[in-house]
């Protein structure tokens, strides 16, 4: 892994000078990695374009890119930012949707996954529910998120690292 | 499949482009640099600082404004990168450190005038628009920076780059602000400062975030009528 993440690196370096060979073996290897990321983390629908999402991001900021440091955290944290940015859309849309209803102005996939989210975050446990939806849904920080539940502030972190690997688990066994 | 036709743009819009350097990183710090021109240029600048005497509030505050900025600037620009992660206690360290030499220099010198008179309300909301004014320009720089980045605490970053912002704009107001007395300065300056970073935290949070947006070059124009995302 470690031998794959100093390729991966020099790839990315290739690829900041131009090297269109270089970033074609960067994004296909990068492509197989977030494939695996997104679809043990999100519903099968969100999964492939949360892909290119990530794919449209390293592109954009591949010039934020240390040729000195691993290219795995690099990629690894963008393509989680861009994992909980989703989730949030997604509890957006499910807040917005009135049951039954279907506005016709928003695509099919999109509804079924607020439903999805709504329901995972139903199956977790209430207090882990809620410092999922408020910190990482809502964008509430851990001290505010404690306030409002009356959780301390490492509970609040506990309970959002546990919920959200519950969830991984949730949506891999749904899967399978 | 869809996805092939996205990597094969974006190895096409990549090819043979070499990656801008950083030298963008020192925006912030030439728009500082023009403001503080611009005051000597239509003659602003304190006349004791001309002179190379300034008074021991006047350099406080030049020095505590300048080193909330640096430190903010600083915590900002490694907000850039996603897996920098940095701590937030430089800056109130920072604070604590202008706070406490203000303290000690108010206690040194201390003021025979009534409360009212020595924090001037009406020359204090003239400041406050000033250090606003002066801090906009700078704002637009980090907000150019960041959005170059790939932050992924936008909240941080724009919170470190109203707080740059806000203490680069009362830097600059320190060069040219008649008013010497240190509990002006802490409310005033801080009440400017407040409002700055509440406004950039709020506005510039969503803008600075890190965003999957597809690029528009040509050679990827014919593509991008196809529709993006590709499912």
């Amino acid at each position: 892994m470690r031998r794959d993440e100093r390729e991966l690196g020099v790839l990315m370096v290739l690829a900041q000078q131009g090297d269109a060979v270089s970033y074609r073996l960067l994004l296909e290897r990068a492509r197989a990695w977030l494939t695996r990321y997104y679809r043990a983390r999100l519903p099968a629908a969100a999964a492939e374009d949360a892909v290119q999402d990530a794919l449209v991001a390293i592109h954009n900021k591949r010039a934020t890119y240390d040729g000195l440091r691993p290219f795995g955290p690099w990629m690894g944290a963008i393509a989680r930012f861009l994992w909980i940015d989703r989730l949030r859309r997604m509890e957006r849309r499910a807040e917005g949707a009135a049951p039954g209803e279907d506005s016709g102005f928003e695509p099919r996939p999109a509804l079924d996954d607020a439903a999805d989210i709504a329901r995972l975050l139903a199956q977790l446990k209430p207090a882990q529910a809620d410092a999922i939806r408020l910190v990482k849904l809502q964008g509430y920080s851990i001290e505010e998120a404690a306030g409002m539940t009356g959780q301390s502030a490492p509970l609040i972190k506990v309970n959002v690292h546990r919920g959200l690997a519950r969830l991984m688990r949730l949506v891999q066994s749904g899967r399978s | 499949m869809r996805t092939d036709t996205l990597i094969d743009a974006l190895v096409v819009d990549a090819s043979g482009r070499m990656q801008p350097r950083g030298w963008l990183v020192g925006l912030p710090f030439a728009v500082v640099a023009l403001e503080a021109a611009a005051l000597v240029v239509t003659g602003q600048l304190r006349p004791d600082l001309w002179a190379g005497t300034p008074s021991a509030v006047v350099g406080w505050r030049i020095a505590a404004t300048a080193l909330v900025a640096v430190v903010a600037g600083w915590l900002a620009l490694r907000l850039r990168s996603p897996v920098r992660t940095p701590r937030d206690w430089p800056i109130l360290l920072a604070a604590v450190a202008v706070l406490l030499a203000g303290w000690l220099i108010d206690a040194a010198h201390p003021s025979s005038l009534p409360l009212l008179a020595r924090l001037r309300p009406a020359k204090g909301l003239h400041c406050i628009a000033v250090v606003t004014a002066g801090a906009f320009p700078v704002m637009a720089a980090f907000v150019l920076l960041l959005r170059r980045g790939a932050t992924v605490r936008p909240r941080a970053a724009a919170t470190a780059a109203g707080m740059a912002s806000a203490a680069s704009g009362a830097l600059v107001w320190a060069l040219a602000c008649p008013i010497d007395d240190p509990l002006y300065v802490v409310l005033w300056y801080a009440l400017a400062s407040a409002l700055i970073v509440v406004a950039s935290r709020a506005w510039l949070t969503e803008v600075v975030k890190l965003r999957p947006r597809c690029p528009v070059r040509e050679g990827m124009r014919r593509r991008l009528r196809e529709g993006w995302p590709w499912r």
